[in-house]
């Protein structure tokens, strides 16, 4: 059908609107409809303007005056009403028109609004909408009136910038008039407005939402534009009902908690052996809660107001404790009550930066040094408004509501970002997506940095931005006045976060502030870099404290260890309400004590002493927790398994020789992954195979020389005489060593010769399969070139140390010589301690 | 109304098939991508291009670094010249593979004809992300060509023999690459969104058993959905039990594991599977894609990227490989795959 012809804009332009006091001049052309035009008309004596709709009086009907009451017969403020109408009649110019004023609102059409904003349309803004109209749609059903050409066209997004409160509001114009020269047929409100929203939607980009940006989407998408689209309510009872529509939006939030509720609580320990790393539990709040065990050496310092770099074996509970104690989960598990809640704790899981600064190097130009800093801000920062607008919410609703809009004002100025057009100005979410938005910004910035003439087109957020962030919130939010905020950055680790990203990012984490502390686990000791790219380098006990668990372990009394372990895994034995045992002692038993020294000498008599109980289990365990609980669970395993336990009748329920064998091949199988491991996986077998064989050997042929009674001499670990100078390739081994915890290293160990060297301590459980004993008393002394031989070639190590026979000056006496032939033609010295 | 978000626009449309052994002549102005690797069906499709009368046009010899000395270079430049073409070449290393797919697209870009990417000698990451660099340019996706191989080493019975030669099946699963380099991570398939949400990997089991281990000790993933591979062809069933067992998918306990069943070869069931597990869980996870499968499931993790950015992509990157006999024999057929309707589909943006 050919569009109806329109007035002639010429015609009115720069004239005066007819009828009008105070002298409206037709300005401009604002937008053409389909049966008229609309411009705008201003008064200079008012400074005034208005909407003015010109319509050629032939194409309405006779009753057109009814129909535009409809409009101004609608409460609310969202219809755009008329303030005046009347003729516009110059027959000389051929002008037979009618003028309807109206309010000028400032603003595009939706339709306009979406063309120029596919993709980037934020859930907020589809819900914003969505209510508003919502409201019309309700106000118009109660007085009966139909709008009846209610597309996006005619629903004008009206600019407020400036607003404290709203940047944007939706107004409804343009209600259908009836044109005389046109078969014109009314739409039903409620089903245009599906579509409607469904172009809305489409201008949405999925990908780029949050989890629960996701959630409201798919319930727009699922189910609110169909309930639009449905006429029948016999078969949705939301059918035809603005206001039945409007309060479940209202549901969405507390509908969402209650999903993530249900997704973290809907998993639960089908063995007490299941769900053995943090990251296996996923989201699952409730499972963390039933695991964790507030008797984690080390949690003491974890919680006290400094910097702290965390380190231990993979499977010590590093993540646990983190995510244990972040704000994030005390809420999900309702255990954030202010009380208790001493600090706001972050976690975050640099996997996060690892996807986006991958093999990080330091860029040429220094321009771009802060992109990575600019990530981990507004991801920090992103993170930490999100927990706290759900904490102060909950326990400080008042005092939330009377300063958030001060905070998001304080926040957006100190960040350089405003809110966007068609966001709510003063409060968290925007801020929350705008911090979301600076993520993908920083990380695209990343993509191109070796582009040439790369530039860097907006401000980056330094290293100062997070902490006056932190303080900016600590002072304008009572709650927070002395609660500082933690932000926990897990797996910090090198070298999937490159030594030039810690060094670069350590510019923030190193900062020391009292709205805010860094704690950093990390792989290992060696997986860290303690410096940062300006050439500071951080000194442990003033700048941080560091705590490495695997040594905590190793130095704690059988006292303290056990208790933990017993805790552990009395939590999971007793999460399963009809497991067969429900304590340690009873599953594994005490083995009689004997001590170091007599296993030792049965050792080199040639018999293979059988550990079990639960000193053995607190003896084997350096801190890797997770290997505990999985060799308890292989125990049980080989036990029968819960049927086995059940019908079990001897004490311990898993008989001794079981335990035994399991313990023998878990080492095993340790050895048989590490030499999987990428990189020096056989060579880091045979080091640590090379010096279990020679402290065996030393065990069977030599005595310790600083006991009366000349006891085997019992080494599990390593020490240096002098500090050590690798070369970089045993380096290299040496770090890989420690980086999979084969050896625990003690940076303060101190050598017979008074020298500052580490220690490495064998990984606990790889002490059984090499024949040794748990005594800490002896040690392996070596030369820095011993240890080189060892790292580089440790087969030729092996050859030369290893013991074949008594030494022939060895009286049984000191063996401080070490005066085997091979050792002569080495002499490292092998001195206990 | 129609579907909405970009995935449910995926789904529904129709998929276009593998063509096999389609008719192809290239002209001046065009251009083949290929890699020269040591495998017989690496240079099938460009024999049987210069076999049936192609002639001058354009060849990019992706040259991958470090250079395995078997690879069939020779041969490729021999080809080249019996067609009076031209050799392009670009390497790549696979321990920096960032942008090979926009620097390929660079390449086509200079063409006048039009493109042609022969995946058949190509790693799988690099196969994602020449698919991904043509969605996110907005620029047409080359035409994908495909050659089978007749026989995949290895045999079942040395698959049986290895996995009773040790107690470990992991152990012994060295058939194709002596261990893993690293789990590697381009920026251009790596995503910001769902920071903080538990990890989904989706994996697809393959005889490099230290490729699932790298995954299983790099990623620390919270749910895992493997998409068991199945060979086209009825001899070769058996790998699929094969794989399952080489890789230890059932040490992964069930909570947390899912797996589903797809093509080697049609790739259209492979990113049904990935369309339906994004569906499933993309809207609480961060879902995280392994291209350890087949070429053709490649092609397909390479559209389901494209189409949605929240995917973040991860490869294990082999170290190096071992005694190239032991790679696929043959060939048995040629296939073509033309997805560039699937980016049309799910429009411009």
């Amino acid at each position: 059908m050919p569009r109806p012809v329109l007035p002639n804009k010429d015609l009115f332009i720069g004239r005066s609107v007819p009828g009008l006091p105070n002298n409206y001049v037709i300005r401009r052309l604002l937008d053409n409809g389909t049966v008229g035009s609309v411009f705008l008309a201003s008064s200079d004596e008012t400074k005034h303007e208005i909407a003015c709709k010109i319509i050629e009086r032939r194409r309405l009907t006779p009753t057109w005056q009814t129909e535009v009451h409809r409009a101004n017969s609608v409460g609310g403020a969202a219809v755009v009403k008329f303030t005046s109408f009347g003729a516009w009649s110059e027959p000389e110019n051929g002008i037979d028109c009618v003028v309807l004023c109206s309010e000028y609102v400032r603003g595009v059409s939706l339709r306009s609004y979406f063309n120029a904003n596919k993709g980037g349309i934020s859930v907020e803004f589809a819900l914003a909408m969505l209510r508003e109209v919502l409201e019309f749609l309700h106000l118009a059903s109660q007085t009966a009136i139909q709008h009846r050409d209610l597309h996006a066209g005619n629903i004008l997004v009206e600019d407020r910038s400036g607003s404290l409160t709203a940047t944007y509001a939706f107004r409804i114009t343009d209600f259908g008039v009836t044109s005389a020269d046109s078969a014109t047929v009314f739409r039903d409100d409620l089903e245009q407005f599906g579509t409607v929203l469904h172009h809305c939607l489409e201008c949405i980009d999925y990908t780029h939402l949050s989890p629960r940006d996701k959630f409201v989407f798919n319930v727009l998408k699922g189910e609110i534009v169909p309930t639009l689209a449905e006429k029948d309510p016999t078969r949705n009872p939301l059918a035809r009902n603005p206001a039945e529509i409007f309060k479940r939006l209202q549901t969405l939030d507390r509908e969402f908690q209650r999903q993530e509720q249900a997704q973290s609580t809907g998993r639960h320990l089908t063995s007490p052996f299941d769900y053995l790393s943090c990251e296996q539990m996923g989201d699952s709040h409730g499972l963390l809660q039933v695991l964790y065990s507030d008797l984690f050496l080390g949690l003491p310092l974890i919680q006290s107001r400094n910097n702290l770099v965390l380190t231990g074996p993979r499977g010590c509970g590093k993540s646990t404790v983190f995510r244990s104690v972040s704000l994030r989960h005390r809420t999900n598990i309702d255990q954030d009550a202010p009380s208790t809640t001493a600090y706001v704790a972050v976690y975050y899981r640099c996997d996060d930066l690892y996807f986006i600064f991958p093999r990080y190097s330091i860029p040429q130009a220094s321009e771009f040094f802060d992109i990575p800093l600019h990530f981990v801000t507004a991801s920090l920062l992103s993170d930490l408004l999100n927990v706290l607008a759900l904490w102060l919410g909950k326990h400080f609703p008042e005092q939330f509501s009377a300063c958030q809009s001060g905070v998001v004002a304080g926040l957006s100025k100190l960040l350089e970002i405003s809110p966007p057009f068609g966001s709510p100005s003063g409060e968290f979410p925007w801020l929350i997506d705008a911090l979301l938005g600076e993520r993908v910004h920083a990380a695209k910035a990343h993509r191109y940095v070796d582009n040439p003439g790369q530039k860097v087109t907006r401000r980056l957020f330094g290293p100062d931005v997070l902490i006056k962030a932190c303080e900016l919130l600590r002072d304008s939010v009572p709650a927070l006045a002395d609660r500082p905020v933690y932000f926990l950055i897990d797996d910090y680790s090198s070298p999937k976060i490159t030594i030039d990203l810690q060094r670069n990012l350590n510019r923030l984490f190193m900062q020391r502030n009292s709205a805010c502390f860094f704690k950093m686990s990390t792989e290992s000791p060696v997986s860290y870099t303690p410096e940062d790219l300006d050439g500071k380098h951080y000194v442990e006990s003033r700048e941080f404290t560091l705590l490495n668990l695997g040594l905590d372990f190793l130095r704690a009394d059988i006292e303290k260890k056990l208790p933990f372990l017993e805790d552990v895994l009395r939590k999971r034995l007793n999460a399963i309400p009809e497991y067969p045992v429900k304590e340690l002692l009873e599953l594994i038993g005490d083995a009689p004590e004997s001590s170091h020294n007599s296993v030792a000498l049965s050792i080199r008599e040639g018999k293979k002493p059988i550990l079990w109980g639960r000193q053995a289990l607190a003896s084997l365990c350096s801190g890797d927790i997770h290997y505990v609980i999985q060799l308890v669970g292989k125990m049980v395993a080989a036990s029968g398994g819960t049927a086995g336990l059940a019908s079990s009748q001897s004490r311990p329920r898993i008989p001794p020789e079981v335990q035994n064998k399991a313990i023998h091949d878990e080492a095993g199988a340790f050895l048989r992954n590490l030499r999987s491991i990428v990189k020096h996986g056989e060579r880091l077998v045979d080091v640590v195979s090379a010096f279990g064989n020679v402290a065996a050997s030393y065990l069977k042929f030599k005595n310790s020389k600083n006991e009366d009674g000349r006891p085997p001499h019992q080494a599990s670990r390593i020490e240096p005489h002098e500090p050590l100078r690798l070369t970089e390739a045993a380096r290299e081994v040496y770090n890989e060593l420690l980086r999979y915890s084969v050896f625990i290293e003690d940076v303060r160990g101190k050598s017979r010769r008074g020298k500052v060297v580490p220690r490495l301590y064998l990984r606990r459980f790889l002490i059984p399969h090499f024949n040794l004993t748990f005594s800490t008393r002896d040690s392996l002394g070596l030369e820095a070139e011993a240890v080189e031989l060892l790292l580089m070639a440790p087969n030729e190590f092996e050859t030369r140390m290893r013991l074949k026979a008594i030494p022939k000056d060895d009286d049984g006496g000191d063996g401080g010589g070490g005066t085997a032939v091979d050792q002569m033609a080495f002499p490292f010295g092998d001195e206990g301690i | 109304m129609g579907a909405i978000r970009i995935d449910e626009r995926l789904a529904a449309a129709c998929k276009p098939s593998v063509l096999r052994e389609p008719e192809l002549i290239l002209q001046a102005d065009d251009l083949l991508v290929l890699c020269a690797g040591f495998e017989e069906r690496s240079v099938a499709w460009l024999r049987r291009l210069v076999q049936s009368g192609s002639r001058r046009f354009s060849v990019l010899v992706c040259e991958y670094h470090p250079a395995v000395p078997q690879n069939r270079g020779g041969e490729v430049r021999a080809l080249i010249a019996e067609a009076d073409g031209r050799l392009l070449s670009m390497p790549y290393s696979r321990e920096e593979p960032a942008g090979a797919g926009e620097r390929v697209l660079e390449a086509a870009r200079g063409m006048r004809g039009r493109t042609w990417v022969d995946i058949s000698g190509m790693s799988r990451l690099l196969i994602v992300q020449i698919v991904v660099a043509a969605f996110e340019a907005r620029m047409t996706v080359p035409t994908l060509l495909y050659a089978e191989a007749a026989a995949y080493p290895p045999s079942q019975s040395d698959v049986e023999t290895a996995a009773q030669g040790g107690d470990d099946p992991v152990d012994t699963a060295l058939f194709l690459s002596s261990g893993v380099f690293e789990v590697t991570i381009v920026p251009e398939l790596s995503s910001v969104a769902m920071q903080g949400q538990p990890i989904r990997l989706v994996a697809f089991p393959s005889f490099n058993a230290h490729q699932m281990l790298a995954l299983r000790s790099e990623i620390q993933a919270s749910y895992w959905t493997f998409v068991n591979g199945v060979p086209p062809s009825e001899r070769n069933r058996w790998r699929m039990e094969a794989l399952r067992q080489l890789n230890r998918v059932d040490s992964i306990p069930l909570p947390v594991r899912e797996e589903f069943e797809a093509s080697t070869l049609r790739y259209e069931e492979t990113l049904g599977v990935l369309l339906s597990v994004y569906a499933a869980h993309g809207s609480l996870e961060r879902i995280l894609v392994a291209p350890t499968g087949s070429k053709m499931q490649s092609v397909a993790v390479g559209v389901f990227r494209g189409a949605l950015s929240d995917v973040q992509i991860v490869y294990p990157t082999p170290r190096a490989f071992l005694n190239p006999s032991r790679f696929t024999l043959g060939v048995e057929a040629l296939y073509s795959l033309d997805v560039e309707p699937l980016r049309l589909e799910i429009g411009p943006g």
